[in-house]
């Protein structure tokens, strides 16, 4: 197939005081058209430096793509690797914000709390396109509505404090979506929202997805969120891609034993009968992880040869994860 | 479901509290704010009670207003019955006070900026031993060291600062300060929301041993729904500063009888990729609580008042009133008549009318 997006071996290093924070080490993955990869993982895994290495916003001076590539094929079919780019340069402003864009974890910071919503997505279609003012104004407001915003012809004269979170959040997409953007990156969009606008938010995403054929990568620490909306799934864990593949297969049979304690950590059901089994111990520092594999200092299962780093194991349909356990390495 | 789990612990009639505000465009109208607006329920010795809504219903204002850090509108009751005396909260004394702080405490959603960063781990949990002038000394010490053991952290880390810590660590640190004086009531504002899965999921289970052990009772703030009914053993939903509903956890979950917290599970997501498809939803936001709608607050947004356009729901407030049990309470005028799905329900959503209107 002929990815939307193709990562390599992707390394990104933030150089501070305290030593080097592998933040993301060594991942690649895939996303293609009118599909939805979800990336799940706990905090500080690498998530989003994983999506800021692709929109080349990686904090300057101390954070650096150290090597890897990110291949992005654009309309005509031409594949250019992103990461060798310079973040501010012609070539990267015409992408970023146009054919890749991104929802960040933080709506509130992204949106100027001193224009009105209007005049920043009218703004970002005059940059990004040949619209005329007035053209760009009516788009603004369609936008709008498509992501259900009521009286959206009023709301645009309304200034981002004068929304509610998850209409907030709602702008914020509608911003996103200005450019018809052929890949968008969504991270956390709706973890400050309340479950009721949590789940219109994930239905408009995936409805606009499938609508527009665009690739979506949905980041996300929670594995309902995965559930409902991700196509098929990478897990991280401290920076590495630990398990992959279709939704299905990672939720009803992961076989990493990270994934596993996440999907056991989870309340189901009713109550505290049954103890929870949550994974033990915290996740060690990013600036010294452990030798091998990542998560050898808290897996139940671990085995002597877990201290050397373990290779992908191989299932059907492109499931795979990185365990000693297993012994169908490619 | 022992003797002692039936006894009351707290018994709140008719909370209120209403914040001055300015609004408007300008900011010039001035109005009031019904944060919390009648909310009434009990609260027995030893159970957890969970309470749910979306952002801005008055969860926390509820929690805040029982352990008084906020003061309620007069004619607010809320008795707390203790060992041999009842107390109104609402009323209290300022020596009363000071000794509700003792059999009160709070947990909050921010690990991070709940502890001082600049007191030791160690004097951050004596401290509320110190202002009450409880112990002293060596004993303060042991005890100090002790409350950290119960909470599954070492005893040398009471020596370090919380910026050395971890989010759920720090939460351990913030619960063993809140179980220092021994209270009876904790409400937990939000204790797990911050905090990963797996982090998460070693924080509750602690807060479950905890209260065997202490026989504490818990008032638990949560919005995620998997969290509040594996820990709760009745559960308040509310909507724009009221109880909707108010249940055992069985009965929320299962025979839902409120249309908000039908839609509230509905949003519920699972772990399961092909589960219900079929999802309710709830549309629009949550509306001011400056300009609360006429009638039942939820009309607005409720899919049975679209389809049948009742004019009791616009005109009439509904109380709550039992429903299916004596313990299951439901603040809607038209609850005997709907069908209404629960989580693992089997079947379909039935809309609107099953047996006719109510006269
Ligand atoms: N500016 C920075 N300087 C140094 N380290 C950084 C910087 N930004 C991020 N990191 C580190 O990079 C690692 C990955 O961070 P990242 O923000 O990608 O995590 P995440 O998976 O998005 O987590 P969360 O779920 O909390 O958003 C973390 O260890 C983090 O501390
Ligand atoms: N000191 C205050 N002054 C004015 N309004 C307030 C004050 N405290 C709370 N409110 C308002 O009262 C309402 C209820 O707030 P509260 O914090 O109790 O909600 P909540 O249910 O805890 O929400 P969340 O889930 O977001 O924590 C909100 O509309 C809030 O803006
Ligand atoms: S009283 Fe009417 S509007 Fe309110 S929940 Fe019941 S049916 Fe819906
Ligand atoms: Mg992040
Ligand atoms: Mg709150």
């Amino acid at each position: 197939m002929e990815h939307l997006l193709e990562i390599d071996q992707l390394k990104t290093y933030y150089f501070t005081d305290c030593g080097i924070v592998k933040a993301v080490d060594g991942v690649s993955f895939s996303v293609e058209k009118g599909q939805c990869l979800g990336i799940v993982g706990e905090s500080g895994c690498g998530k989003s430096q994983t999506a800021l290495s692709i929109m080349g916003l990686v904090s300057k001076p101390q954070g650096r793509i150290v090597s890897g590539k990110i291949l992005y094929r654009d309309k005509k079919g031409h594949i250019t690797d992103l990461a060798t780019l310079s973040p501010n340069g012609y070539e990267y402003r015409s992408i970023r914000g146009k054919e890749i864009a991104m929802i960040f974890q933080e709506p509130i910071s992204s949106l100027s709390p001193v224009y009105t919503i209007g005049d920043q997505i009218v703004e970002a279609l005059i940059e990004h396109t040949t619209l005329s003012k007035k053209e760009a104004t009516h788009r603004a407001v369609e936008l709008l509505k498509t992501v259900g915003i009521p009286a959206a012809e009023e709301r645009i004269h309304d200034y981002p404090h004068q929304l509610s979170g998850g209409m907030c959040q709602r702008a914020m997409i509608a911003m996103a979506l200005s450019c018809e953007p052929r890949l968008l990156i969504a991270d956390e969009p709706t973890t400050a929202l309340d479950v009721t606008i949590q789940l219109q938010i994930l239905r408009l995403l995936k409805e606009l997805q499938e609508r527009l054929s665009m690739g979506l990568m949905m980041i996300t620490h929670d594995l309902g969120v995965i559930a409902e909306i991700a196509d098929y799934v990478i897990v991280m864990y401290l920076g590495k891609v630990v398990e992959k593949g279709p939704v299905r297969k990672i939720l009803r049979e992961p076989k990493h034993p990270y994934t596993q304690g996440l999907l056991q950590s989870r309340p189901s059901g009713t109550a505290g009968k049954v103890r929870l089994n949550p994974i033990r111990g915290v996740v060690p520092s990013a600036i010294d992880p452990p030798a091998g594999c990542p998560f050898s200092t808290r897996c139940p299962k671990v085995l002597d040869k877990c201290s050397a780093f373990p290779p992908f194991a191989l299932w059907e349909e492109g499931h795979a994860a990185a365990c000693w356990l297993y012994e169908n390495f490619m | 479901m022992n003797d002692k789990e039936d006894q009351i612990l707290l018994e709140v009639e008719n909370l209120r509290k209403y914040f001055a505000v300015k609004h408007g465009v300008l900011r010039r109208k001035k109005g009031w704010l019904k944060a919390v607006d009648g909310v009434s329920f009990e609260l027995f010795r030893g159970e957890t009670l969970g309470l749910v809504g979306e952002s801005g219903c008055g969860k926390s204002t509820t929690g805040r207003i029982i352990l008084r850090l906020i003061k309620p509108e007069p004619n607010s009751q809320i008795f707390f019955h203790d060992n041999d005396k009842v107390i109104d909260i609402a009323k209290a004394t300022p020596q009363e006070l000071k000794y509700l702080r003792t059999r009160m405490q709070i947990i909050f959603q921010d690990p991070y900026s709940s502890l001082n960063p600049w007191m030791k781990i160690g004097e951050i949990i004596a401290e509320p031993l110190l202002i009450h002038k409880i112990m002293v000394g060596k004993e303060l010490t042991n005890k100090v060291h002790s409350l950290l053991e119960m909470v599954g952290l070492d005893a040398s880390y009471a020596m370090r600062y919380p910026h050395e810590f971890s989010g759920g660590q720090r939460q351990r640190i913030g619960i063993a300060r809140a179980l220092a004086l021994n209270p009876t009531l904790v409400v937990c504002d939000e204790p797990v929301s911050s905090l990963d899965v797996s982090v998460q999921a070693q924080v509750i289970n602690l807060l479950v041993d905890l209260q065997e052990r202490l026989h504490l009772s818990y008032i638990f703030i949560a919005h995620d729904l998997g969290v509040v009914r594996y820990i709760s053993r009745r559960v308040a939903v509310m909507y724009l500063g009221r109880i909707v509903e108010i249940g055992s956890t069985e009965e929320i979950f299962h025979n839902p009888a409120h249309p908000y917290t039908e839609a509230l599970l509905s949003s519920m997501l699972s772990t399961d990729p092909d589960s219900s498809k079929e999802r309710l939803q709830l549309e629009g936001d949550v509306p001011s609580p400056i300009n609360v709608p006429s009638g039942c607050p939820f009309h607005p947004r409720c899919r049975y008042y679209q389809q049948n356009k009742w004019p009791e729901c616009v005109s009439d407030i509904p109380t709550p009133t039992s429903i299916y049990s004596d313990t299951h309470k439901v603040s809607c005028h038209f609850a005997p008549n709907l069908n209404l799905c629960g989580v693992e329900t089997e079947g379909t959503v039935k809309i609107g009318v099953k047996n006719g209107f109510n006269t």
